[in-house]
Order: C-alpha cells, then structure tokens, then sequence
C-alpha cells in the first residue's frame, strides 16, 4: 500500500471477496451463512473505514470477520458465554500406528465438518491460526484475549480436530 | 481408521452367527421395540453405541455415548438428542431445540404384524449381555431386520437392518453397556428454543399439499404437522415410519448431487443415504417434497411414487399460473 | 508446563512462536518423552489438515449480492426457521404484465432448499415415539452434512 490511498469498500468487496468467502465459510459451515458473515462483515468495513490502518488487509478483514462471527454466536446463545478453563485438559495421545496414513485418507470435507463441530472460540482461533495464517500475537488483538489463551485455545481446537478425524 | 473398521468386522461376525438355523421361533409375546422402548424409559443405563451405515459405497461408523436414567435419555455424539417421556429435544452447538413437546408427535400406529412377520430366535452375547433375537420379516419370507433385546431388560442391545444381501446395510449396537449402575440423571437443558410444530388438520391442508390417507405398501397416515410453512405429513406400516415434508416453491438446484438422481413418477429427484435411513428429495408443480425413512428405499420409492400430484386440486394461484405460461409462450414464440 | 508435561506449548513450538532457547528447551523435552512425542504428532497432523484447506469458490450471484450490500431485515435465521433464503430478483416479464393488469399479484418462483438436517431430525425423533427411541435417535447423534 505504497500511496496510502484508503480503499474503498466496493474495491475492498472486489478483491478481497473471495478471501473472506473462504473464511466465513470456515467459520460459518454452510454457504448461506458464510454470504451473510461476509455482508456483516462489509457492512463493518464501511463504517469503521476510518480506522483502517494500511497492513495486512487479509488479517484486517478477518479481524473483523471473527469478531461478526463471534457476536452472533453469542447473540443467538441463550445462555451467558462460557468460561473457557484456563488450563488445558491433558490431551491423551494415541498409539501412533494408526494415525500413519491419516493426512492420506481425509478429505476436506471431513476436515471442514469437524471443525465445524468444534465450539466457535476454538474453531475462531484455528481458522485465524491456520486458515488465515495471523501470528499469536495478531490473534490475540484480534480477539482481545491474552496470547496464553490464544495458545490455548489453539491447542485444545487441534487436539479435538484431530480426535474427531481419527 | 484401522480400529473402527476391526470393530466393523466384529460386529457383522456377530451377525453372521446369530442367523436363526432351521428352526422356525415362535412370535414373541409382546411387541418387541414397545418393550424395548419402555424399557429404555424405566432403566438406568450408561453404553457406547455404535452406528454402522454405508455412504456412497464407503462403510462409516460412529461411536455414541448414551445415558438413560429417570425416564430421560440422552444419546450424545457430534449432536446431543434428548427424549424425556414424550418428548424429543436436539442440541446443536449448545442450542437445544424442542421439537416435539408433550402430546404432540404422531401416535397410534398399526401394528407391525399386519405386514411383517416378528420371529423370535436364541440370541449371541451382544455387549456381553444373553440377548433373545427377534427377525422381522415381510410376508414374502424377506428378512427386513435382526432385533437383539437383553434378556434380562428388553433393552435393544443391537439393531441390524437389511436391503437385499447377506450383511445388514444398517447397525445399531452396544459396544459396552452398564445397566442398573447409580447413573446420574442425564444432563438437560436449562434452557431451549420452542421449534414445535402445529397439528394440522386433514380438513384444512394448505394449498398444493399432497397427503393422502394412505400410500402403496401399508403405509398409513398418522400425523399431520406443520414447521415454518413446512408441511410434514407423517405415515407409518407399523414398523417404519415415513414423513413427506412439502414446501411451496421451486427447488433451488444448485449443489444438488449429479450421481444421487432416482425416478419419482414423472419426475426425477435425488436420493441420498444418512446413517437412520434414506432421504429421496423431488419436486412437483411448484411443491417440492422431501421423503425421510429408515424403511428400506424400495418401499419408500414405492410409497412416494403412490403420492398423487400435488396439483391434483389444483390451488387458485396454481391455476392462475398455468393461465399465465399459456400467455406467455405465444408471446414469447 | 503442566506437570511434567508441555501441553499447549507444543503448538506454539510448531507455530514458530517460541524463543530459540525455549524452542530448543521444547525440543529436547520431546525427545526424552513420548507422551509429548505423541501429542506433537496429532497437533502437528491437525495444524497440516487445515492448512492444507482449498480456498473456496463462492456461489453463483454472490459478487453481485455483497456489492448491492444486500441485507435480509431480520437477523440471520435459526436452522428452525425454515422461510426461503433466496427470492429470484427477477420479473415474470409480459407474464406478470398481462395478470397484473387482471389484478391479480404476479407469480413469482422462490427457489427453495429444502433443510435437509433438519427435516432429517423432525422425522426422526417423532419416528422414536413409535418404537424403540434408541436404535432411531442414535443415527440423529451422528453430524451429518448432505452436501449441497
């Protein structure tokens, strides 16, 4: 972004659309939930444009995808949000035998279903982690959460991935 | 990978022996799955059940964890169903859904005798628990499913379900079970959503919804609901049940499965397998249904190429519409 | 560490957030302990499955549909409520003209998706009533995606 010219949303929607297709679709699990994330997630865009600080315009844009993501997941549960322990569960691993031809077998499908199975503050960070490529430390300001929650937070999404893919 | 698919082969073994021989049983003295019903109400039982289906040619199988205990059971895997009394709650995500409250699903079905032939047979160990088996039948001497119930209990240990071919297409098992163990009462919600339906009645079908009293093959109407402007309409043989879901509209074909399409009448539709059963999914003049059942797809086939054509008595707008494309093709031409 | 062990700090390991010297901490840890070994290895194969995820095609229309900044007025629907999500924007043309001129409201085609998982569950669950709950509810447990 040599010339510091803001983008506009139309040329944010254009470029970028595909990108934040993928993510919300991450996030979301299903093609009509995923069109409407990337709408709210515009929709934030055009108002918060002031803001925009000229970077990572994929890590910007997922920023906020996450936190839409997030807010209506929090809206829709009638329940308060859960504490997430702070201690991680020792994860028991397995015999490694098995897991040999496990990156051969799986299809992406299996892979996008059971990371729709895991609960969304996991799944966010896994997807900001390895969907969307954001350090530790981007995740973090991301979410407003402390790096050791979102190591993690992490952690444990990738330990039940790799558990319901077994 | 390995592991499940051992179990697999474990289970069918189990299968396998458990084939009645030559000698004929004698019909059971109660209703089986009503028995194993009440029981599954009445017991305390914790258990890893395992579902077996096939999917494209490819066998699958998943684990579940079930809890029964104070007349609520609870099967948890990816989703969580309750049923307590009556009552039928789904969870997603931590949402739980009502969807059939007290009083309100289908009952009254005919009894399964009617059309199928119950056998009752010396049963193997199933989850380490003596089981007597029950063999279902159609008239035709076909065998439809194996039932395993606990001697003991009449808890289902074991379901296997059969679609030509020696191995079933269909399991349900206990891989391990507990019964009798204090089990703490199964976790429930403290909160749900309402996702009921409203009873609808035959008199007063919305326009464009095919549901007749009866389709091919025994199959009976036994409720009519509605969701959302989806009609259920619900049918059952005694053994099966088989719900029609009718929503008005076209059907949106993007995405649908090149290599799942099967013939409904004068339509094509799709068809699919889930671990419970088959769904065939068609449309017909501006209704586009979806049949769900676990009864074998020969008989669901049969029994919605019986449904007579939504346009049958046709709605107002319908017959509007059909005035409409007779204009617009002379001036179109 | 939790005891003995590196937990969650093995992620951060494999994501290259660890100094050197807590790297190579880790590391020798791992050598010496085959719990970690372990979980390492399945950390490591999840951390590659999502990686390894295309990018994905959006549908047809979607381009036009976000820059129009088209909204749906009410919030987003639960998977309950089963109303069409996409009306086709298009007229019936001299169709819709001549019934208009009738009076009568135009026809319209809403293209429907039939909600499969749901209808899948309805049905099943009110099939658990007439039977044994067991054998018809276990295959609701399983999460099923029809694909679309």
């Amino acid at each position: 972004m040599a010339d510091e010219v803001t983008p506009t949303w139309e040329e944010i929607a254009r470029t970028y659309g595909r990108f934040l297709y993928s993510v919300a679709y991450r996030l979301t699990g299903n093609s009509d939930d995923a069109q409407d994330l990337v709408q709210e997630t515009l929709l934030r865009v055009r108002k918060g444009l002031g803001g925009y600080r000229p970077g990572s315009m994929e890590g910007w844009l997922s920023r906020i995808a996450t936190n839409a993501f997030l807010d209506d997941v929090r809206r829709r549960r009638r329940r308060p949000l859960e504490l997430l322990p702070e201690e991680p569960d020792r994860i028991t691993p397995r015999a490694r035998a098995a897991d040999a031809d496990l990156e051969a077998q799986v299809l992406p499908d299996d892979v996008q279903a059971a990371l729709h199975r895991l609960p969304p503050e996991y799944r966010s960070a896994v997807v900001l982690s390895d969907v969307v490529g954001l350090s530790y430390q981007e995740i973090s300001e991301a979410l407003d959460v402390p790096v050791g929650t979102v190591r993690s937070r992490l952690h444990r999404g990738r330990a039940l991935l790799k558990k319901a893919l077994a | 990978m390995n592991r499940l698919v051992r179990t697999g082969v474990a289970l069918a073994a189990v299968a396998a022996t458990a084939a009645p021989a030559a000698v004929v049983g004698q019909e059971p003295a109660a209703d089986p799955l009503q028995a194993a019903g009440r029981a599954a109400e009445q017991l305390s039982f914790v258990g890893v059940l395992q579902v077996l289906w096939s999917e494209r040619g490819q066998e699958r199988s998943e684990s579940l964890v079930v809890h029964g205990a104070n007349g609520s059971v609870v099967v948890k895997g990816g989703t969580a169903v309750m049923a307590f009394a009556d009552q039928r709650l789904v969870e997603h995500a931590d949402d739980w859904n009502l969807l059939w409250p007290s009083g309100r699903a289908a009952a009254d079905r005919p009894a399964a005798t009617r059309k199928y032939q119950l056998v009752e047979f010396a049963g193997p160990l199933v989850a380490n628990r003596a089981s007597r088996g029950v063999e279902v039948r159609t008239r035709a001497g076909r065998v439809v499913e194996r039932l395993y119930l606990d001697q003991e209990t009449d808890l289902l240990l074991r379901r296997d379900q059969f679609e030509g071919g020696q191995s079933p297409s269909r399991t349900v098992a206990f891989e391990s079970l507990t019964i009798g163990a204090p089990v703490t009462t199964p976790p429930g919600p403290a909160e749900f959503k309402d996702a009921a339906p409203q009873v609808l009645s035959a008199s007063r079908l919305p326009a464009g919804v095919s549901a007749p009293v009866a389709l091919a093959d025994g199959y009976q109407r036994v409720g009519l609901f509605q969701r959302a402007g989806v009609v259920q309409a619900v049918y059952s043989d005694g053994l099966y049940d088989l719900s029609i879901f009718e929503q008005q509209g076209s059907l949106d074909r993007r995405g649908l499965p090149r290599d799942a399409r099967v013939e409904v009448g004068d339509e094509r539709g799709w068809h699919w397998a889930w671990p419970g059963g088959h769904v065939v999914l068609w449309e017909d003049e501006g209704t586009v249904l979806t049949a769900v059942s676990d009864a074998p797809l020969e008989q669901v086939l049969a029994a919605v190429r019986s449904l007579p054509p939504a346009g049958a008595s046709p709605s107002l707008l319908r017959r509007l519409r059909q005035v409409c494309r007779a204009l617009v093709q002379p001036l179109a031409a | 560490m939790i005891g003995d062990h590196l937990g969650d700090l093995l992620s951060a390991l494999v994501d290259g957030e660890l100094s050197p010297a807590q790297s190579a901490a880790a590391q020798a840890h791992v050598a010496r302990c085959p719990s970690c070994a372990a979980e390492l290895d399945d950390i490591t194969t999840a951390r590659a499955l999502v990686r390894a995820l295309p990018a994905l095609e959006p549908p047809f229309g979607f381009y036009e549909r976000i820059l129009r900044g088209d909204r749906r007025q009410a919030p987003a629907p639960s998977r309950w409520a089963w109303t069409n999500r996409r009306v086709a924007a298009a007229a019936v043309g001299s169709a819709a003209a001549a019934v208009v001129l009738l009076g009568l409201a135009p026809p319209h085609d809403t293209p429907v998706t039939p909600p499969v998982n749901a209808l899948v569950e309805a049905h099943a669950t009110g099939a658990s009533l007439g039977s044994d709950p067991l054998s018809r509810l276990a295959p609701i447990g399983v999460p099923v995606t029809f694909r679309r």
